[in-house]
């Protein structure tokens, strides 16, 4: 009975594992991080220079490393730009001149 | 691989960033911006309302003594009344607007010496050092948190040439308004306040100005009566500040503690007032200019 038991928590135990660990794989490979975060603050600006714009495609690879993302959105002559960072990050630790605001 | 790119092409269609939200009251708001004020037809009408309004009540379009600048520049243009006009006053001049967005309604053709260029001034100002005679704001504090003046001033200043002149003119909150108006002053400072905006911000502007060297400076506060009691100007100004604060319902009940209800409520009990004989309400402004060394 016992040892039977222990094989069945075993077997349920590594059921378990597999599925969080394809979980999380799945997930990454969607970049679907946000899941995994308890909460992104979300901070937007309309950035019209292109050198604004150029720094923020320099720094998205810092600010995912850091678990936040970057969203661009060209509108015209105005890139929408949307910083989503987990707390305590703000966007001035990253780009601290360029006009985000919490949305 | 057709999954993955199948995975990716549905990941793009949820990253658009959009550009301007509706609020409850169904007003069109940017997002990403400090600015407090809508960005729709209605306040389109309302800014141009705005703009003849203080043009009769100040009895022209600036007040700085210059005489005949040849680039002149308006940052925050809005609908673009200003600089059109001032391009029709000084046709030898090239004027210059810019705003984040355009709102100009484009009822009529510009001035052939009138530009528009959408940018964002927190960015600093797309123009080289000196290039205008005349560079004007006016009504910013509605869009400039305390913190960004300084680089707001200083942009201005950047651009301005040596010997060009530089003019501020800033709505205060209003004064003696009755209860209903004192409801929605709290609403809208609780609201700027959340944002970095000061309301009150007007006052320092000409503080700004002094620091950042400006000469043959002038500033005083303009008292502008309204209601009822005030004619015409004070019937003109009770109708902009209504729609303003009709504007402000949104962002207003969406960051305080004050409800959609209790906001309508101070509304009808602000038009009541305007309206009667013992209204002795006043809108403030500051007007501020000085010459750059």
């Amino acid at each position: 009975m016992d040892a039977s038991f222990c094989v069945a928590h075993g077997v349920l135990r590594y059921v378990l594992r597999s599925l969080a660990t394809a979980a999380i794989l799945a997930s990454a490979m969607c970049g679907e991080r946000k899941c995994f975060v308890a909460s992104l603050q979300v901070y937007q600006a309309l950035l019209t220079s292109e050198a604004s714009v150029q720094r923020i495609k320099a720094l998205k690879r810092e600010i995912e490393r850091a678990g936040g993302r970057v969203r661009m959105t060209v509108n015209g002559s105005v890139t929408v730009v949307a910083l989503e960072l987990p707390p305590p990050l703000t966007p001035a630790r990253f780009a601290p001149d360029l006009p985000f605001y919490p949305v | 691989m057709g999954l993955f790119r199948w995975l990716r092409r549905g990941k793009d269609k949820t990253t658009t960033v959009e550009m301007y939200a509706t609020t409850e009251a169904g007003r069109r708001h940017l997002v990403g911006v400090p600015y407090t004020l809508p960005k729709d037809d209605q306040e389109i009408s309302r800014l141009d309302f705005q703009h003849y309004m203080l043009r009769y009540t100040l009895r022209g379009d600036y007040a700085a003594p210059i005489q005949q600048p040849r680039r002149i520049l308006d940052v925050g243009c809005g609908t673009g009344r200003w600089p059109r006009e001032m391009a029709q006053i000084f046709p030898d001049a090239e004027v210059f607007g810019i705003d984040i967005a355009d709102a100009d309604p484009k009822t009529e053709p510009p001035p052939p010496n009138y530009h528009f260029q959408i940018a964002n001034v927190f960015e600093g100002l797309p123009f080289p050092d000196g290039s205008f005679d005349f560079t004007h704001a006016r009504l910013l504090s509605a869009a400039v948190p305390c913190a960004r003046w300084p680089q707001v001033v200083s942009e201005m200043m950047r651009v301005t040439c040596p010997g060009g002149w530089i003019e501020s003119l800033e709505a205060m909150p209003l004064r003696d308004g009755g209860p209903g108006i004192a409801q929605l002053n709290d609403g809208m400072f609780q609201m700027c306040e959340a944002r970095g905006i000061d309301a009150n911000y007007g006052v320092h502007v000409q503080e700004l100005f002094r620091a950042s060297g400006l000469t043959n400076m002038l500033s005083r506060e303009i008292l502008i009566p309204m209601g009822k009691y005030g004619g015409r100007i004070g019937t003109m100004m009770a109708t902009d500040w209504l729609a303003i604060f009709t504007g402000l319902r949104g962002p207003v009940t969406a960051t305080t503690s004050m409800s959609a209800d209790a906001y309508d409520q101070a509304l009808a009990s602000a038009r009541e007032y305007v309206n009667t004989d013992r209204c002795r309400c006043v809108a403030p402004f500051i007007l501020c200019y000085g010459q750059k060394n």
